[in-house]
């Protein structure tokens, strides 16, 4: 985002970096902090039990020594802040200063306040022309601190469980669909019906030809009707305010976010976001948004090239049985 | 000590005197002579002093009974004549095993200098000084080198049409255009120094006599003799004066040992067939033409540049016309600055050191102008050039390795094993087991080179960095260093058999561990094999080091044909965009409290105008940014206000600016607390 301050900033890169991890002060093996990605996982950590109940992040920021002592910032202070959107915990920690433009200090996370993913950022404040703790510096991307990853990968994959149906009091009425989206908890989750026979078998261990095709054309159709469900729900969770619609935050901003540019290719994300809240509002029979919705889907979930693969695997398939 | 009947006959060979004109010159008889020579009897010390008169050497000389120092005057070039048979040589063929590079150099006669470590001594001081010389200081050298009477030579050598030839011209021509020569001089410390004696087998013979010879044995580095040739090639001429401090005396002394070599191939001068090589010394008596190493004064060793300023023994070799022979510098402080990073590059690991173990090493390097400083002595700080691995060798040394990484200083360690081999010539012995290697890893910083294992024997010289392939995607980069043999600090029979199968696995350069000749001569079969297994084993342990719980940990996820599907981080490419952004935008608040920004627009191409609505925002920090209105808009370039207060572009324009103040009055707090953007919508405005 390009904006202005009315003060001078740091111009250098302000870098934020989790050094090291432990959880009721045993530490943990570095596998679970991914640097380049900015993640750290944290579910199931083999070195402590079920029970913890804090995290320690050891962190260390840098920025331009030489661009802060020679501007003219006085009594630079640098804070690491962690806020989780679930529960609402916004906590600030003082780092303590080490060479010029360095601060090191520990984060601590309590179990209690903290659900899902956590964002972690530094931020560097300054006393500027006799007002004090102004914000001169940030870091550039927040880290992700996930409470329900093992491995601290770059990709995050919508949540799947495998449930039967008719065990759920809940999902009794749907006991005869194959899957469901549920995004009632906060987070989405698409359910797969474990008792619906050969579900599991062809989408994790397709072994034959027909197999692979069916499972390729399946998991696109899964994928897509899961995406449009997302959206749905992204649209609906759009606060306006001042007549200006907001960005939701959280999973529904990553969903709108990553369709937007399919669906309104011509506009920026900020002009669609008003197009999409208007349609919801006025939207005379939701046509428009219904299709655009449905060819982002498709998008995401690849239906076009999974499809002509299957037909044309379909057609081999057939000339062999021919020639046979 | 020599008897010193043995010391006196020596000496009236040396000084070419009778046994009669000593008597006379001693004032006694010549059977009381004839009795010292034999050994029948000593003389008194009033004697003894006026012994050492005659002979005009120094009385404690006659004490001690050792060789006198040479006057410079005494010193001289003398060439060997070629042999009969006019068989001709086009130059030492060791030399040309190398490209002779500073780095090249640095690493060889470093490698050579560890290998002649004190046993128990202090670290291996390698100093490394760059001197350039002009002017007088470049004929007062010259002088004192007795360069005229070597240039004729290295003129009648310099043949253009063989290699050597070539590089002897254009040394002359460089030193007749410049006028300038560069001297570099290599010295070594609590190292053994040129032992031995003049002709016969020894250290001395090996250096200075001798070209592919090492008579190295055991954990040594070198065992090719190439690395002493790689100081001759690294000068324009062939030419390299030696001056060593000897560990154990010979003839009586230690200090100040001093020879020449010049290395030319087969010429002619004056008629007379010369084979090639000459050498800078005294006249060796009883031998027709030669000439041997010579005990030298401190003023002598001086103006030669070869005076050492430590008494440790050791070896200062005096490369004369260094040059990079890669053609890629003349310059001295690159010159300086090649060493430096060379003997980073291939012996941090053998300046580090720990609680357990000491550094093997300490290097420097300096560069002098006409004996002004240019680069004082800098010693080399292994953590500062390879901060990663060298906290790895630490970390060893300190006994403080871990074997899980919980923080980003730890260092690991598991072992690698390598399966011996027996011995050809030693068959009957029980085969001899297994080997384990220690590897260490520690997680690297914005290195260079990331993810690459060094490996490393005895002397911890790097024998070769390779890069690590098929890592796990995303694994956090590392450095890695294989200690095997007399490097993992054990005294096991595994260790020594290990640092002498992997010695016999290097090929000449040192620089890789492989199934050379000399180890499937040397070793049973399937030596080969082991070697890279060995290699082949050590990659995969730190595969699997890095794995650590990746791989069972993406289990239960869902079904992955899905998982790929449905993937909710943001695209990492961010496409083409088809509508406005704001490129740049800045601004001050002017004295009415408002914002003054200017804004510059990028704009995809398209056949019809943009019409866009700018909108200035505050910044909140708890929601989304708040808009504010316009008191002011005054376009600047590609773009004019419509009629509803929105900006047209050009047709086909893909930049645009403006300028626009704020209304004060529409500010949700005053603009000196606020942060400011500006947003370009869309206009829902059609032109006419």
């Amino acid at each position: 985002m390009r904006t202005v301050f009315p003060y001078q900033v740091l111009s250098g890169d302000v870098t934020l970096r989790v050094e090291k991890l432990s959880v009721d002060n045993r530490p943990i093996r570095l596998e679970r902090i991914n640097d380049r990605a900015q993640v750290v996982a944290l579910q199931d950590l083999e070195e402590t039990n079920e029970r913890w109940t804090e995290v320690r992040l050891r962190v260390s920021v840098s920025a331009d020594g030489a661009e802060l002592s020679s501007g003219p910032w006085k009594v630079p202070q640098c804070v690491a802040v962690v806020t989780n959107r679930r529960t609402n915990v916004y906590h600030a920690f003082p780092l303590h200063p080490q060479d010029e433009g360095t601060w090191v200090g520990d984060v601590e996370l309590r179990r209690e306040e903290h659900v899902g993913r956590s964002q972690l950022t530094a931020s560097i404040v300054a006393t500027v022309e006799d007002v004090e703790g102004r914000l001169i510096g940030a870091s550039d991307a927040a880290w992700d601190v996930d409470f329900e990853a093992k491995v601290p990968a770059p990709e995050r994959s919508m949540k799947m469980r495998w449930i039967d149906f008719a065990e759920h009091d809940h999902l009794k009425e749907y006991r005869d669909d194959p899957w469901l989206v549920d995004s009632e908890a906060g987070e989405p989750v698409l359910l797969l019906n474990s008792s619906v026979d050969g579900l599991r078998g062809v989408l994790e261990n397709a072994s034959t030809v027909e197999q692979k095709l069916v499972r390729e054309i399946m998991a696109s159709q899964v994928a897509s009707e899961a995406w449009s469900a997302m959206f749905n729900a992204a649209v609906y969770a759009c606060d306006v305010l001042d007549g200006e619609p907001q960005w939701p935050g959280g999973w529904h901003e990553d969903v709108l976010r990553k369709m937007i540019p399919d669906l309104y290719p011509d506009l920026s994300p900020e002009d669609a976001l008003i197009e999409l809240v208007e349609a919801r509002t006025e939207g005379e029979n939701g046509s428009d948004l219904q299709r655009r919705i449905m060819h982002g889907s498709g998008v995401q979930s690849r239906k076009p090239r999974k499809l002509t693969t299957a037909l044309r695997d379909l057609r081999r398939m057939a000339n062999k049985r021919e020639i046979a | 000590m020599k008897d010193f009947s043995a010391w006196l006959s020596d000496m009236l060979v040396e000084r070419g005197m009778s046994q009669k004109t000593l008597a006379q010159l001693t004032g006694v008889t010549g059977a009381a002579v004839t009795g010292w020579v034999n050994g029948r009897s000593e003389p008194r010390y009033e004697k003894i002093a006026a012994i050492a008169a005659a002979l005009g050497v120094e009385v404690e000389d006659a004490v001690s009974r050792r060789t006198p120092v040479a006057p410079s005057g005494d010193v001289k070039w003398i060439f060997r004549v070629a042999p009969e048979d006019g068989g001709r040589e086009g130059g030492n063929t060791a030399t040309f095993a190398f490209s002779p590079s500073l780095e090249v150099l640095a690493r060889e006669a470093t490698q050579n200098s560890l290998d002649e470590q004190l046993p128990g001594s202090e670290p291996v001081v390698a100093r490394h000084t760059l001197h350039e010389l002009t002017g007088h200081h470049l004929r007062d050298f010259m002088d004192a080198l007795g360069w005229e009477s070597i240039e004729e030579h290295i003129n009648a050598a310099a043949d253009v049409r063989q290699k050597v030839g070539r590089v002897l011209r254009d040394g002359l021509q460089e030193l007749e255009r410049t006028q300038r020569l560069i001297l570099l001089r290599v010295d070594d410390f609590n190292a053994t120094g040129l032992t031995g004696p003049e002709f016969d087998d020894g250290r001395f013979a090996r250096v200075v006599r001798r070209t592919l010879d090492s008579g190295k044995a055991g954990a040594q580095g070198g065992s090719f003799g190439l690395g002493k040739a790689a100081l001759w090639a690294a000068s324009r001429f062939g030419l390299v004066l030696v001056n060593s401090t000897l560990s154990e005396p010979e003839g009586g002394r230690t200090e100040r040992r001093m020879a020449g070599r010049l290395e030319l191939p087969w010429h002619t001068l004056d008629g007379v067939e010369y084979a090639g090589p000459g050498w800078f010394g005294t006249a060796a008596p009883g031998r027709q033409n030669t000439a041997q190493s010579w005990w030298g004064e401190k003023r002598a060793a001086e103006s030669l540049y070869l005076e050492r300023n430590d008494s440790a023994p050791g070896t200062s070799f005096l490369v004369v016309g260094a040059y990079d022979g890669s053609g890629e510098t003349e310059d001295l402080e690159d010159m300086h600055d090649r060493l430096v990073k060379s003997l980073a590059r291939n012996f941090w690991a053998s300046m580090v050191g720990g609680m357990q173990e000491g550094a093997k090493l300490r290097a420097s390097v300096a560069a002098f102008r006409n004996g002004e400083p240019v680069k004082t002595e800098e010693v080399i700080d292994p953590h500062v050039h390879e901060p990663a691995r060298s906290r790895a060798v630490q970390a060893f040394l300190d006994g403080d390795t871990v074997e899980e990484l919980t923080d980003r200083n730890q260092v690991l360690q598991t072992t690698v094993p390598l399966e011996l081999r027996r011995r050809k010539d030693d068959m009957t012995s029980e085969d001899p087991g297994v080997h384990e290697a220690v590897l260490l890893l520690t997680p690297s910083g914005e290195d260079e080179q990331p993810d690459c294992i060094a490996y490393m024997r005895a002397t911890r010289m790097v024998v070769k960095y390779k890069r690590v392939g098929d890592l796990p995607l995303g694994h956090r980069p590392f450095q890695a260093v294989l200690l095997a043999g007399a490097a993992t600090r054990s005294l096991a029979p595994d260790a020594v058999a290990a640092e002498q199968f992997l010695r016999t696995a290097e090929p000449p350069d040192h620089n890789d561990w492989l199934g050379t000749e000399d180890l499937t001569a040397t070793y049973e079969r399937g030596a080969r094999q082991k070697i890279m297994d060995f290699k082949k084993t050590a990659e995969q342990k730190v595969r699997e080091v890095l794995r650590g719980q990746q791989d069972e940990a993406s289990q239960d996820e869902g079904p992955e044909v899905l998982r790929d599907l449905l993937r909710l981080d943001p695209p990492k490419v961010t496409r083409s965009q088809g509508f406005p952004i704001v490129k740049a935008i800045e601004g001050a608040i002017d004295d009415t409290g408002a914002w003054d920004v200017t804004v510059t627009v990028k704009l995809p191409k398209r056949d019809e105008p943009w019409v866009l609505a700018a909108v200035p925002r505050f910044l909140t920090r708890s929601a989304g940014p708040l808009s504010v209105g316009w008191s002011k808009l005054f376009p600047l370039d590609g773009c004019a206000l419509t009629p509803h207060g929105n900006l047209a572009f050009r047709d086909g324009a893909t930049q645009g600016k403006f300028r626009g103040i704020t209304d004060a009055s529409s500010h949700p707090v005053s603009a000196a607390m606020s942060q400011v953007m500006v947003d370009v919508r869309r206009a829902k405005e059609e032109l006419s």
